[in-house]
């Protein structure tokens, strides 16, 4: 099998001020994190000729701000392709399209832009409540099946999944707890990061709990901010500055019922189908793996995609990642090392990708996995949404 | 914690369109019903115009018993909107006619921590506007107190 997404490179990272103190219009965000990823490849804006993001809209305040229009034509691109997305396999899949547009030459240098205002968006909407007596709101698409109950967060879906898991993997909230930990550990290390107070496994367990068996510290918080790639073709990726980091594999499969509630495996969700592809795009194997930045908007997410990528078998994800030396910063597989979400700030797999980008980049400072890494795996979303993919510097 | 979620308020409801108003108001006559393939028996949901088993187009709204088991759940501690009071329990049911036909609910008529995964429950309606939201209660062997 030819795999075409080896033809395609990140070349270069940006990222805005990012927070729940940021005071910027979404678009300001933007621009600031896609001139910053321009810069850092460097190039100019004139050598870009492509654009993708994803969502392209979403009923989620906040989640989508910024049109692509306002930054084709507030950048005045000349663009051989672009594309806004929608139901893809999770956010990742602006990264995965451009990286298929640039590897049949539609376009040499891609900007891939993420940016969400959830913070100002909530904010606004805890000051203005919906008023007494006025007629319920309406929703289309999953909200429209769980909201009703007053399931009105992904919380419930992730504490559900977590439940079943306990009752039947024997997951404990010590293992949770962790990978909670060890994102805090890596956030301390990490200036953006926006929760860096040190963590114990006693504030862990006496946190107040959001919807059982989840407490607080199992949730990543919505932030203001915004992420950007510049994704070029091998040929064009010379013309940059860095290292240029080869798609070596990526996958967005998803062999189950696009849902919530209907997926068959309701413990693996489609993260299981991702895996699957994944690793049949290429002879490497998890353990070959340098470090890893895996998605953890819930605690319980990493643990499903680690069974859904082979890190450990099936129902054995508690145990995997509360092994002492396992996903530390000098374990085996150092994972989600500039904190995650969970610490790091909901960036929405956007700050995960770009974190592995600067260890294999060798630029993560203080949090620099040692050893000069050059293989690290990112996986994005919960839920219905996942897609992953693996960096390779070689 | 005995809290009845049938007088919580419920300030989100479903958009309705031709494909689920059938399933939404099914209520009204105190019945649950899903979309069903009149090819193969197969039971769609949400609804669609074709079986995903075995792409027939005869599709159409069919009665079934109302009794499910609770496949997971969670008791949900926070006040997410003013008025709505915690605890709650948010749960996902499968139907007694077909695995894996689900839908996400709440349990109600009894206490949070009786809530268990196995349990077997039947449905009740929850009337909002033009709403018949399907809940569940455990469903006792008939003779037994609640």
């Amino acid at each position: 099998m030819k795999v075409l997404e080896r033809d395609a490179c990140i070349t270069g990272a940006g990222i805005s001020a990012i927070g729940r103190n940021v005071n910027k219009p979404a678009i300001d965000l933007a621009l600031d994190s896609i001139m910053s990823a321009i810069a850092h490849a460097g190039l100019t804006v004139d050598d870009v000729d492509g654009l993708c993001t994803n969502p392209a809209v979403s009923e989620t305040p906040g989640m989508t701000p910024v049109p692509l229009r306002d930054i084709k034509n507030g950048l005045g691109l000349r663009l051989n392709w672009f594309a806004s997305l929608q139901e893809g396999p999770s956010t990742l899949s602006s990264i995965m399209t451009a990286a298929m547009a640039v590897a049949t030459g539609q376009a040499r240098h891609v900007v891939v832009h993420r940016t969400a205002i959830q913070y100002s968006m909530m904010k606004q909407s805890r000051e203005a409540p919906l008023q007494d007596g006025a007629p319920a709101r309406r929703w289309n698409n999953w909200q429209g099946w769980s909201y009703p109950f007053n399931a009105l967060s992904p919380i419930h879906s992730h504490a559900m999944i977590t439940k079943v898991r306990m009752h039947r993997h024997g997951l404990t909230r010590e293992q949770m707890a962790s990978w909670v930990l060890n994102a805090r550990k890596n956030a301390q290390l990490t200036p953006s990061a926006i929760y860096r107070e040190s963590l114990s496994l006693e504030d862990y367990l006496s946190s107040r709990i959001i919807s059982d068996p989840l407490c607080m510290y199992d949730c990543d918080a919505p932030i203001d901010g915004s992420v950007s790639f510049i994704v070029s073709g091998v040929a064009a990726a010379k013309e940059t500055r860095n290292r240029p980091l080869r798609i070596e594999a990526m996958s967005g499969a998803l062999y189950g019922k696009d849902s919530w509630d209907q997926y068959e495996d309701i413990t693996s969700m489609p993260a299981r189908d991702v895996g699957k592809w994944l690793w049949q795009r290429t002879d490497l194997k998890p353990s070959d793996m340098d470090l890893a930045n895996i998605y953890d908007g819930f605690s319980i997410q990493p643990i499903i995609w680690l069974e859904a990528l082979g890190f450990c078998a099936p129902g054995e994800g508690g145990e995997y990642i509360a092994q002492p030396g396992q996903i530390t910063l000098d374990g085996v597989c150092p994972m989600n090392t500039g904190g995650g979400q969970l610490s790091g700030g909901r960036l929405h797999g956007f700050g995960l990708l770009r974190e592995s980008c600067l260890q294999l980049w060798g630029e993560a400072d203080g949090r620099q996995v040692k050893g000069d890494p050059e293989l690290a795996l990112t996986s994005v979303g919960g839920g219905a949404l996942a897609g992953a993919l693996i960096l390779s510097r070689q | 914690m005995r809290v009845d979620c049938l007088a919580s308020p419920r300030r989100d409801l479903p958009a309705l369109n031709e494909r689920n108003r059938f399933f939404w108001q099914s209520g009204e006559a105190g019945v649950l019903r899903f979309s069903q393939c009149n090819a193969c028996g197969y039971f769609i949901h949400p609804s669609a115009p074709i079986c995903a088993q075995c792409r027939s187009r005869d599709i159409t709204p069919a009665e079934v018993s109302g009794r499910a088991t609770v496949l997971t759940f969670t008791i949900n501690r926070h006040a997410w909107q003013a008025g709505l009071e915690a605890p709650f329990v948010v749960a996902i049911v499968e139907m007694e006619e077909q695995e894996g036909l689900r839908l996400t609910t709440n349990i109600v008529n009894c206490s949070v921590e009786d809530v268990f995964i196995g349990q077997s429950v039947k449905v009740l309606f929850d009337h909002r506007e033009d709403v018949w939201l399907p809940l569940f209660e455990p469903d006792l062997p008939s003779g037994d107190a609640k």
